[in-house]
Order: structure tokens, then sequence, then C-alpha cells
């Protein structure tokens, strides 16, 4: 079963160029984790949890330094993140699924970083030594938020869960069936487009200086 | 007497505001809530935090407005990829991927968002969106507003005369002709982020000496009539919004800057990226006055309101100010994108016959919670506990020179830091100012920061302060010595924020003079990349990751 894990996990790190790519994306995860997170710690009602909220924000944005400065490395050329919203699971469901939800990205954060500490042990052992310093961390945040959703968020916490799995389940099916659909939305742009083209003649051409107003 | 929410989404810097019975209730800006610099996504919790400010539910309010013509977008958009075909197929995609999935249903979503009619969201216009905004807010009447920015619907330019039923257009000048647009293109080809790093270009631009106006002037010509015209094969923002210039701007200034290279002012190339800089905010000052001057002969207005992204540009309002026409220039603080949705408030509420009260305090946001703040930190490991005098305190820090958090009131409308969520130090010492630009702020070192004086020491330090401007820091004065070089400009002149008696570093300021200080140096509560400090716990983030020496929310110090 690891073995499959690792399989799956680490496929993609054996394609030509596809590292610094792979990185950077790690990186771009980590950068969005961190804004949830921060939102979460201005919204939730209990100081103590707000408190965990930034630490964990301030992992996240630390793990998204580290992964970017490999990605750089990989490529050999700085590469910068790009900027894109979040979520705001806080905001849409609740805290309690919040936490359900983070605590199963954190699980399987955790395990895909195993095989990846695996996988670059005796290939790129500063890599390795990076990628481990997170997964402590990613061991650490599954830990307490499994503590939360005994505890404090105990109330629902199986109803959270529930909710949680189907949203991680509807996040997946968005990125396959963008992933799939997505080039035949291009296809069918195109031939749009070009059925369209007459409309250019009648496009108005750039008129310069004032137009006055009555 | 009516409660209206006016909105703006979708392109970037979403914001929401509310007017209730023609007052000014509250304004937030997206970002500040969902850290996400610039945040364009529908503003919901900027929408439920402007409810929660004023106290009312969704189902009270009498209208939403939205801040643009979603329809007349889409059909700019549509003409201009056609217009561009071949090449448009890409933009074309990409567009209606977006509208279609998102921007065109921008009314609904509201409805649905909110739990109200559809019928009761509506819209007006981008640019009067941006006049209202000017006008209304403005402290003075016998005014013309000029909205400038990258477009709206249609327009990147307009003058706006006042009218009954809000402003009334009376010229407008045509996208793809737009300052903005011009300014975003050399924002891009000098490598920094559209939208977001025009601040930095006009910042550069002191440092440069603008050897390249006659390739500029090639780019953006001003005519006789105070209009302006680009070289509009030289851009591709339709096509390359992110980037927005195209290869023949390339062929004639030369290869553009890479976007993650540090920077070098010593080195020969980066020189020439500063003359760039130059040129180009040059070219920009001389098409803005140019503009002005059209607004006065058109309308006779003794003063101006302006609004628009390209009002943001505070050396050009300075030059507007002290060589244009007008005796009085006044910007109203959120003027790019953000400040359309109070413009669609106040609008709204002129529709439902309010009329509006033009007291204008840019503290709009969400306000600080210090027992919060409080228990927060003490669960952060940090030490917090309640001060009898804080300014008095801090002001002590101050002198000895600490870098000081700043948290008061209600969170700033606009892109400044006046007080609200500030970083405070000396502004006599450039060792401060480097400390504050690379461990604190982690920015470029040639960004100037900006000082904050008491009105009544304003005219001693600073040319032309206080004047309609200063409380906002949406224009530049020169500074009369060389007191306060760490918050002075390379050229001479500083961004200067000036205080009245009910500011929220009125009561600090005067503490400071104890010391033998009249100014301070005053920031954005920020890192590089990222949205001011809103809520408290945003505070504590900042002063965790980025470790200036004490955090003040209202009387709670946290110290680590």
């Amino acid at each position: 079963m690891r073995a499959l894990a690792d399989f799956v996990y680490t496929f993609s790190w054996r394609l030509p160029g596809r590292r610094w790519r792979r990185l950077l994306a790690f990186a771009e995860a980590e950068a969005e984790s961190a804004l949830e997170l921060r939102c979460a710690a201005a919204a939730t009602s209990d100081p103590e949890r707000a408190a965990l909220y930034l630490k964990h924000a301030a992992d996240e944005a630390r793990h998204a330094e580290i992964l970017q400065r490999r990605a750089t490395l990989a490529r050999g050329s700085a590469v910068s993140l790009p900027r894109r919203g979040h979520a705001r699971l806080f905001e849409r469901f609740g805290e309690p699924v919040f936490i359900a939800y983070v605590h199963r990205g954190e699980r399987r954060g955790r395990r895909q970083f195993e095989a990846h500490v695996r996988f670059f042990e005796r290939r790129d052992p500063a890599l390795a030594a990076a990628l481990k310093s997170i997964l402590a961390d990613e061991r650490r945040h599954e830990s307490y938020t499994a503590e939360l959703l005994a505890g404090p968020l105990a109330d629902g916490a199986p109803a959270a869960r529930r909710r949680a799995r189907r949203v991680d389940l509807g996040d997946r099916w968005r990125r396959v069936g963008s992933a799939l659909t997505g080039p035949l939305f291009a296809v069918l742009m195109l031939l749009l487009y070009v059925l369209a083209a007459p409309l250019a003649l009648g496009a108005r051409g750039d008129r310069a200086g004032w137009r006055t107003h009555d | 007497m009516a409660a209206v929410l006016g909105v703006s989404a979708h392109y970037h810097d979403a914001a929401a505001a509310l007017v209730v019975d023609g007052r000014i209730v509250a304004a937030q800006q997206e970002e500040r809530l969902s850290r996400v610099k610039n945040d364009p996504s529908l503003p919901r919790m900027a929408i439920d935090a402007c409810l929660a400010l004023g106290d009312i539910e969704a189902a009270a309010l009498d209208r939403v407005v939205f801040y643009e013509n979603p329809y007349r977008k889409l059909e700019r958009v549509m003409v201009g990829s056609f217009a561009a075909f071949p090449r448009g197929a890409g933009f074309f995609r990409r567009a209606l991927r977006s509208q279609l999935g998102d921007k065109l249903w921008v009314l609904d979503q509201l409805a649905a968002h909110l739990g109200v009619k559809r019928e009761r969201v509506s819209f007006v216009d981008h640019h009067q969106s941006h006049a209202a905004s000017a006008l209304d807010c403005a402290p003075f009447d016998d005014a013309v507003a000029l909205t400038i920015d990258g477009v709206g619907e249609q327009e990147s330019t307009a003058i706006w005369a006042p009218a009954d039923g809000g402003p009334r257009r009376v010229a407008s000048i045509d996208y793809p002709h737009s300052l903005g647009l011009f300014y975003a293109a050399i924002t891009a080809y000098l490598g920094f982020r559209v939208n977001e790093g025009e601040f930095k270009v006009m910042g550069l631009s002191a440092y440069g000496t603008s050897r390249f106006d006659d390739e500029v002037n090639q780019l953006l010509r001003v005519a006789a009539d105070g209009s302006f015209r680009l070289r509009t094969s030289a851009f591709d923002e339709h096509l390359r919004p992110d980037r927005a210039y195209g290869d023949e701007l390339v062929q004639l200034l030369g290869p553009a800057r890479e976007s993650q290279r540090p920077w070098d002012l010593d080195s020969g190339e980066d020189r020439r990226f500063a003359d760039l800089a130059a040129s180009a905010q040059r070219a920009l000052e001389e098409a803005v006055l140019a503009l002005g001057r059209a607004a006065h002969e058109r309308t006779g207005a003794r003063h101006l309101a302006l609004a628009g992204g390209v009002a943001l540009n505070c050396s050009a309002n300075a030059r507007l100010l002290a060589e244009g026409p007008f005796e009085r220039v006044f910007v109203q603080p959120a003027a790019g994108d953000a400040g359309g949705a109070l413009g669609a408030a106040l609008l709204g509420a002129r529709s439902e016959g309010d009329a509006i009260d033009g007291r204008f305090d840019p503290a709009l946001g969400v306000a600080a919670d210090p027992d919060r703040a409080m228990a927060v930190a003490r669960h952060l490991g940090l030490n917090a506990d309640r001060v009898d005098d804080p300014e008095r305190e801090a002001a002590e820090r101050l002198a000895g020179g600490a870098i000081v958090a700043w948290v008061r009131g209600r969170s700033e409308w606009g892109p400044r830091a006046l007080g609200q969520r500030s970083l405070l130090t000396r502004g006599d010492d450039v060792t401060l100012r480097d400390v504050l630009n690379r461990r604190i702020k982690g920015r470029e070192a040639f960004r100037p920061f900006a000082p904050v004086v008491r009105d009544e020491h304003a005219s001693a330090l600073f040319e032309g302060a206080p004047n309609d401007m200063t409380p906002a820091m949406t224009t530049v004065c020169r500074a009369m010595d060389d007191s306060l070089p760490g918050c002075t400009h390379v050229d001479g002149t500083a961004r200067v924020q000036t205080v009245g008696p009910e500011g929220a570093l009125d009561g600090l300021l005067r503490a400071m003079e104890g010391h033998g200080q009249r100014a301070l140096l005053n920031t954005s509560l920020n890192a590089a990349g990222e949205p001011l400090v809103a809520h408290v716990t945003d505070a504590l983030d900042f002063f965790v990751r980025r470790k200036p020496d004490v955090l003040y929310v209202e009387d709670v110090r946290i110290t680590r």
C-alpha cells in the first residue's frame, strides 16, 4: 500500500521539468492556507483558537517561503507566487466544518510529504531536509485539529467531518471537471470566435479625443 | 430616508459601502478582511461588515447598487476581442469564461447573498460612481469632478458637473485612450504588478532623469484641447491584461525589466529604468494638468474633485493644485475601484430622495477590539496589559527610536494608513527608515515613507500644507528643510499627512512635541504585498511575524 502511495504521490517528480512547478504549486497551497487561517483567526469567537490559527498561519506562510525558494533553486531562476484567493471555508461553512476540512488537508499533506521525503532522501538530501522540516509541522497541525474536533468543537463534529468530506470531494470533482472540460470549452470558444469574426468589421475604431455630452 | 448599499467587484479591489439617510455609515474593502491583496471577488465579507457596522439587516436595505454596468462592460470586452481578430482568440476565451462564470451575474449574486429581491439590486455607470464619490465627499461646493482610470464600461476619463440627481457627464474620452492603461503598461514594463506597483513607479521616478521624454511622448500625446491620445499599437491591455504593453513598446523603449530581480539603482541598467519611470511620470503629470485645464474651461468651476485610479498619483495631484486653474483640489481617498462602491451607494441614496451629508471621515471600516487583542495576545505568549496613557508612553518609546504598531478605532478607507492602522517611528532618522523598509516591511529600498504632522505645524515643515488633500495623503508637498530625512523623498517632497484635533494621531503627535519632535514617519501596518491590517488578529499576526518593537491596540500595550 505504501509503495502504491509513494508511486502516486511522487510520480510527477519523475517527469522532466516538473520539479519547480510542483514545488511552486505546493507553495501556493501553503500561502492560500495561511490566508484562510488568518481569516479564521479573525472570525472565531474563541481567543485561544484564534491564537492557534495564527500560529498555524505563520507556519504555512513559512512553508510557502521555503517551497518558493526551493522552486527557484530547482528552476534556476526566480519564481513568484501567483496571487489567488482562497475558499473562505470558515465564512461559508462555519468553524467545525472548517477545522474538519483543515484536518483532512493536513492528514493528506502529511502522507504526501512522507512520500516526498522518502523519494528525495537519496536523490536530493537538501530538498528532503526542507520537506522534513515542513512534515514536522504538518504532524503538529494534524494533531491539534484532531484535538479541537474531539474537544471544544466536538458538538456536531461527526456531521462536520462528513460535510468536510463532501466539500473536499466537491473540490476535487470541480478540479477534474475543469481539467476535462477546459479543452472542450477552448475549442467551442475558438469556433464561436471564428463564426462571429464578421462582427470585427463592425467593431468601433479607437476614437481619440473628447466626446461631448449634452 | 433610505439605507443603500453600494458594491464594487470583479475587477480589482472589491468593496462595499453603506449610506443611511444620506450619511456615510461604513465602507470596507474586501482585501482587508479576506487578506487577499486587491481582492476582486464579490465582497461578501465587506458587505456583512458594513451591515454590522450600520447595525442593519439586509432585509432593511432599500437599494443595493453595483458600481458599473456589467452588460456594457461585456459588450466592450467582446468588441475589443473581435477588433483584435485573430489575435484576440485567447482573450475572447478567457473573457467569456470569467464573464459567463461570474461577472455577468453579479446582480443576482448580490441578491442571493443578501437574501433580497433581485428588483432591489441595480447598477450605475462606473465613472459616474467615481464622480459621485469625489463630489459628495469634497469639502467644498462649486466644483467639477474629473475621473481618470484604466477603463470603466467604455470611458477612461470624464468631466462631471454636479447636478441634483447625481453628477452630470460633460465630456469624456474613450478607451483604449487611457492614462490608467498607459501607467499600467509602464508599471508592468518596469517589472511591477499591474494595479499594485503603480505607487512604486511613482516613487522610482524621483530617482531618474527624464531623458526618455521623446520616446514616451510617442506613446502618449496631449492635444491642444486637453485630451490625449495613446499609440494604441504599443499597448496590449485587452489581450494581455497582466502586462498591458505590446512588442512595439519594447521596440521603442528597449527590453523590459525582469520582475524578480532586486533593484540596484547604482547599476546602469536600473538607472535606465528609473529614467524611464521619470519620463513616464512626467508625461502623466502633463496629461493630468491638461485634463484639469480642460475641465475648468468647460465648466468654469473654482474647485476640483478627483477620483479614479490615476487620482492616486499624488505627485500629479500636487502639480494640479500648484499649476492648474483650481483654487482647491480634493481626492476621494479610495479613488480606485473600491471607491466606486461608495459612489454607487451615494447615487442610490440620491435616487431614493435623500440629501447627501457631505461630512466625510475615512475611518469607515471595522473597529479595533482591545479586549480581544489582549486575550489573543496572551494565548500567543505575548505580554499584554492596559496602560493609562498610551500616547505618552508610545511617545517615549518613539523618542527612544522604537518602531511602533498603532491600532486605533475603525480602519481606514483607501490605500493609506491614516493613524488607525499605522506603523510609526521617528522621521528624523534614516537608519530607522531603512530598518523599517528592509526588516519590517520587506519593501524595495527606493520606496519613500510619509510624514504625519499636526495641522498647526504643517506649514512650517511643508510648503502648501495643510490643504484639502493632505488629511488623506493624496498629494505631496516640498519639505521646508532637511530635518525629516527618514520621510522625505529623494526629490525633496513628502506625501505628508496633516492631522486635525479629531485625528487618530493628534494625541500622539502632541506627546511627541514634548520630545522635540513635530512629525512622525507614518506607514501602513502591513508587509509588502499584503493588504493593510483591519482586525486586531491581523495586527497581532503582523506583530509576531515582522517584529516591530511594540503594538498598541487602543490602550492595550503588547510586547514580546
